[in-house]
């Protein structure tokens, strides 16, 4: 159930009160004299096969769209002089076999016995990375048990390597958990950050798809993420409801003012917290920690829109993690702080879903992989990204007839001359996300200034967790699935 | 309710400038500057019951009407947030209450209401279409009056009187809308129509307060508090509880000092005007409870003086305004912290106004404005310096006693932009500031006509034309109801329009029959280059014929008990909405199934049918000994025609429909005043 009603509904609201008092509705007759339009789909991808399809619009009575195959010629041409043709396919398609350059521009022209041609052009976009990286295993419980003390809550954030005093508490919830078995963890994408890199500004689609064990994909209905340049203008689906109460979590990440690494930040999504802060007489000094839970931030429909500057600046430049003893004491000097957590904090970004990860079982004695995330990170050229963000905006309002005055505003984007729809480029990178419940690598880092004298609890913590084999993979080029 | 015995005598009080006086019989009559008639202005008939100062403006020529019945309107093809309205000079942003039905402020408390359409006076600033300036009056300084009126969606009272008599006086006024106890006692009746709707509440009212101190005959200081709020709340099929509001705050000192040693008249005001608009909603999910917000708010703080000097046939005035002002445009809990998203900004200007006049012959006027506007000041944000002049040129020339032509030249900035949602004149408008995305917007507009009067006879007859640059297009109005209103940036297009048109009016004045009929022809479009694939296309509003028809007469008039009759008739060109032409496809990364997207050949291709409408009232006046009482019985939209508002498609059906708000209307009101 999405927390917001649709901008469209609530509106209507409005006109509702008005209209069942006193307005009226009335049919009339309205004679459409536009003549069919031609559309056009062709995305270039970093695949080898291209394709081009072509459409007719449709009235408003039809519900169905007509394939166009009368084009007699369809060519695309990049440095004034390199022509690649497209062989008819049937049913409105035309494909060739080559791939795209990045950073290169295209031209398709499309030649319509009849009608002016259609002549669109795109760039297809520069390469980038994304990298990913293991973090702690903050969130690791069932939502159930989150919520049933609010200890719990408090220590959630604290990482499990730490503080003994904490250790038999978390303990305990773990061992409730693991014993209980078929609990799944919801609502977050376990301990992966990821940083993208680009040598030049870009807009990134984030998708999510779950795959079973059959092969079956299905996508990750809603997204979510602290990156600080995530688009914002989308109707947004709901919030990210995990514990509620992610004040105490963050009293347990403060410092004491006087500490040399106080240091003033601005994070937007912790109203509360801010809150809470200033009123318990630390002003506005505060260190945030990246580990912190993210309830209450923004969920979208399906997919995330990041407009990243080039690099890998997340938006959170001065936002510095910090490691936590205990309760809120802190290391004392910079040196002793990890260079490792600095580098993440300033340049990764989590993604949170709402999505189920699915405990792996047995089947007939053989172990099946239960279902995993995989993100889809494109990169798309800007007349694409203009064209995905009208598509998703008129989707959004289409269903409510009575408001057809206040959405008309809106334009359906389209960057082809002589008819409509797009002509775009995207590249796609794949992370499948491998990672299982309640496990840390073999080769996550300790904090340098682990206390000596606590190697040996810490010994019996790495025994108990590391108990299943973690794998990442990298993020690898990949044709988007259609679905 | 307690009755005083008071003499009824008004006591008059003559603050008319006498640059004013001088000049006002060539002033008296002008296509550019409006004064309203309290009288005509509350005799004119509303689906509230009172009229107001906007509905006036409505029958005006050059002004075209928003939506049914609201306070949306446009002149000579501007668009809605290019009016400004003033009240003692304070800008007020949110001039609506009920939806856009009746405005936000009494007119009880209104002593001078001028419409400017051109030819401004210098220290009008900010505007770009028209001005509204409303003067309030002071609290009687020698006896004690009272009032108290009553409609069904309005009550209101109202005091004035000496605090120290001769010196010091107070005026206050207090209205509230008793639709919400209404509501709950017709819930049973209203739930029946519809279920999507639950627990409806609103909370709509407004007060004023103004302490006036005469140090002596030339120095009269004064303090104002206003404020106005319109909240509704109400609970969708039981998922959540929805709210949506907004409100103003204006505190305004002054000091008005006349015949100093150097000067005729020197006015200084120090103000605080707030804005806001907050629309929350609070469901449960999951077990936890979701608490989101959207608000826009507008803070100014606003020091101005104006100093006046008028020898022989010559006038001049001079001054400054300096006004800060703090933007929270649409931020959102949820993206950003409501209390620190704020863009601050700084508009400094200095003004002088210069008029030639021989009385009953000619009246010439020269305005100049400088100004110096920031933006993204104070925060670590994109700042920002620009500086433009303004000006105002008017010339009138009486070619006989009766007859006369007048001309007026503005060339206009304004940098404030008003993101339109419904036009219905809804005080949920948003409003942002002007930097180098989105520019300030400037116009340039001339006007020439000729006038007359003949006895109680008065014509005017002119044409206009407007250029206008800096338009701001927001073409996602549904996410004024969420979040993604906080990404306002992303949906505004920037254009231009021209407007051009014919103007006609005659009027006669008369104590016992007064009527007046109005003509525009005019034409306006817009043009947004990555709109409707670069072509202009015609303003929402660009009707085409406005004819007004307007009478207002006693039918028996006797010493202590009155008899009047109110009528006005309206027809005008239908507005423009957008027709759908059919679908295209349209496709979405991972899904392979088309989407099926609107499919529009062209913005505003589709007339709506003419509005028409006729609205007649009845008034009875009873003079009593102590007290006088004024029943209004009146019929809004007596046709019952339903004027379409906008198109909708019925997907079900297969058919267009038209969409039309209100129909026939009786109201009701009553006023006693001691």
């Amino acid at each position: 159930m999405p927390v917001f009603q649709t901008a469209a509904k609530r509106l209507l609201v409005c006109v509702v009160v008005l209209m069942t008092v006193l307005g009226c509705i009335q049919p009339v007759r309205v004679e459409v004299l536009s003549e069919k339009e031609i559309v056009l789909k062709c995305i270039l991808t970093n695949d080898t096969l291209q394709e081009v399809c072509l459409w007719y619009s449709s009235s408003m009575e039809s519900g169905s769209f007509e394939s166009f195959d009368e084009a007699s010629e369809v060519v695309i041409i990049w440095n004034d002089m390199q022509r690649i043709t497209f062989t008819p396919a049937g049913q409105g398609r035309w494909v060739a076999c080559f791939r795209p350059v990045p950073g290169e521009s295209y031209k398709l022209h499309i030649s319509i016995p009849g009608r002016e041609p259609l002549v669109a052009s795109t760039t297809f976009p520069e390469d980038f990375a994304v990298y990913s990286n293991y973090f702690a295993p903050e969130r690791w419980f069932s939502d159930q048990s989150q919520l049933q003390e609010k200890d719990h809550r408090v220590h959630n954030v604290i990482p499990l390597w730490m503080g003994e005093t904490r250790y038999a508490e978390v303990n305990q919830a773990l061992k409730q958990i693991v014993s209980s078995g078929g609990t799944t963890m919801h609502h977050e994408m376990p301990g992966m950050l990821y940083r993208i890199e680009s040598t030049t500004p870009i807009s990134v689609y984030v998708m999510g798809i779950m795959s079973d064990t059959l092969g079956k994909m299905r996508p990750i209905k809603r997204l979510g993420t602290n990156h600080r340049y995530v688009d914002r203008s989308f109707p947004q689906a709901g919030i990210y409801a995990g514990a509620d109460d992610y004040a105490g979590s963050l009293a347990a990440a403060m410092i004491e003012p006087e500490s040399p690494l106080a240091i003033s930040v601005s994070i937007p999504y912790i109203e509360d917290a801010l809150l809470f802060l200033e009123s318990s007489g630390n002003g506005d000094l505060y260190h945030y920690a990246i580990k912190k839970p993210y309830s209450g931030i923004p969920l979208f429909d399906q997919y995330l829109r990041i407009a990243t500057p080039a690099h890998y600046d997340n938006g959170l430049q001065d936002v510095f993690s910090m490691c936590v003893q205990d309760e809120i004491s802190v290391a004392t000097s910079a040196e002793t702080m990890e260079l490792y957590e600095l580098n993440k904090a300033e340049q990764y970004f989590k993604i949170v879903g709402d999505f189920e990860y699915a405990d792996d079982f047995r089947d007939e004695g053989i172990l099946v992989q239960g279902d995993r995330p995989s993100l889809f990170f494109c990169a798309v050229s800007p007349e694409y990204d203009q064209y995905i963000q009208s598509v998703i905006r008129m989707r959004s309002t289409k269903n409510t007839d009575l408001l057809g005055t206040l959405y008309m505003g809106l334009n359906n984007y389209s960057n082809v001359e002589g008819g409509w729809g797009i002509f775009g480029a995207m590249s796609v990178l794949r992370h499948d996300c491998g990672l299982k419940k309640n496990s840390v690598p073999d080769s996550f880092p300790l904090p340098a200034w682990l206390n000596v004298t606590n190697e040996a609890f810490f010994s019996k913590v790495k025994t108990y967790y590391y108990n299943s084999s973690y794998t990442t993979y990298p993020a690898y080029p990949s044709e988007l699935p259609q679905l | 309710m307690a009755v005083f015995a008071q003499n009824t005598t008004v006591s008059i009080q003559d603050t008319l400038p006498e640059v004013v006086k001088v000049a006002a019989p060539v002033r008296q009559f002008s296509a550019e500057r409006y004064r309203l008639d309290p009288l005509s202005v509350q005799h004119l008939v509303s689906p509230l019951g009172m009229g107001d100062a906007v509905k006036y403006i409505q029958t005006l020529p050059g002004v075209s009407t928003g939506g049914e019945g609201g306070s949306a309107y446009y002149v000579r093809g501007g668009s809605h947030g290019a009016n400004l309205v003033t009240i003692d000079g304070v800008s007020l942003y949110g001039v609506s209450h009920l939806l856009g039905f009746t405005t936000a402020y009494p007119e009880e408390i209104i002593k001078t209401a001028d419409f400017h359409t051109g030819g401004f006076d210098s220290e009008e600033g900010n505007l770009t279409a028209s001005h509204l300036r409303l003067m309030t009056r002071d609290g009687d300084y020698c006896m004690t009056q009272a009032g108290v009126s009553l409609t069904p969606f309005l009550l209101s009272a109202h005091v004035s009187g000496p605090i120290v008599k001769d010196k010091v006086s107070y005026l206050g006024s207090v209205r509230i809308s008793p639709i919400g106890v209404e509501y709950k006692a017709l819930r049973g009746i209203f739930n029946r129509y519809q279920n999507t709707l639950r627990d409806f509440g609103l909370m709509v009212g407004d007060f004023f307060s103004k302490i006036s101190y005469q140090k002596d005959s030339h120095n009269k200081f004064s303090f104002s508090l206003f404020g106005n709020l319109d909240r509704y709340a109400f609970r969708l099929n039981d998922l959540s509880d929805d709210s949506l509001g907004w409100g103003n705050v204006i505190a305004n000192l002054s000091w008005d000092c006349s015949s100093t040693s150097v000067f005729d008249r020197v006015y200084s005001s120090f103000s605080f005007n707030g804005h806001s608009g907050v629309q929350s909603q609070e469901t449960s999910l999951n077990g936890s409870n979701i608490y989101f917000m959207v608000r826009s708010t507008l803070d100014e703080l606003t020091f101005l003086s104006t100093a006046e000097k008028r020898w022989d046939n010559w006038s001049t005035q001079f001054g400054y305004k300096i006004r800060g002002a703090s933007f929270n445009p649409g931020s959102s809990q949820v993206f950003e912290d409501v209390r620190g998203n704020n863009v601050y900004t700084m508009i400094v200007s200095l003004h002088g106004q210069l008029e030639y006049g021989s009385l009953d012959k000619f009246l010439f006027k020269m305005a100049l404005r400088g100004n110096l506007y920031g933006y993204g000041l104070l925060n670590n944000r994109q700042t920002g310096w620009m500086c433009h002049p303004e000006m105002s040129l008017m010339a009138r020339i009486n070619l006989t006693k009766k007859l006369g032509i007048e001309t007026t030249v503005d060339y206009l900035t304004q940098y404030y932009h008003t993101l339109e949602g419904i036009p219905l004149g809804w005080s949920l408008d948003m409003l942002i500031p002007s930097d180098t995305t989105n520019p300030p917007e400037r116009v340039v507009q001339v006007y020439g006509g000729l006038y007359g009067v003949f006895n109680k006879n008065r014509f005017r007859s002119g044409g206009f034309f407007k250029q206008m640059a800096g338009l701001v297009y927001y073409g996602d109005a549904t996410s004024f109801f969420s979040s993604a209103l906080s990404g306002w940036h992303e949906n505004i297009s920037i254009g231009e329009g021209v407007s051009y048109g014919a103007e006609l009016m005659y009027e006669r004045v008369d104590e016992n029959l007064s009527w007046r009929a109005s003509y525009t022809w005019s034409k306006t479009d817009r043009f947004f280059a990555d709109l409707n694939r670069g072509r202009r296309f015609p303003a929402r509003y660009d009707r085409r014929h406005i004819a007004n028809l307007s009478l207002d007469g006693m039918i028996v008039k006797g010493k202590n008990k009155q008899l009047g009759i109110s009528s006005f008739f309206t027809y005008q060109s239908g507005s423009w909405d957008t027709l759908q032409d059919g679908f295209l496809p349209g496709f979405i990364p991972i899904y392979k199934e088309l989407e099926k997207l609107p499919y529009i050949s062209s913005l505003h291709n589709y007339e709506l049918p003419a509005y028409i409408r006729w609205d007649v009232a009845l008034r009875v006046g009873i003079k009593g000994r102590n007290a006088r009482q004024d029943i209004g019985i009146g019929v809004y939209n007596l046709l019952n025609r339903h004027n379409p508002f906008m198109l909708r498609y019925d997907s079900e059906a297969h058919e267009w429909n038209y969409v039309s708000l209100i129909p026939i209307i009786p109201n009701i009101s009553y006023q006693i005043s001691f």
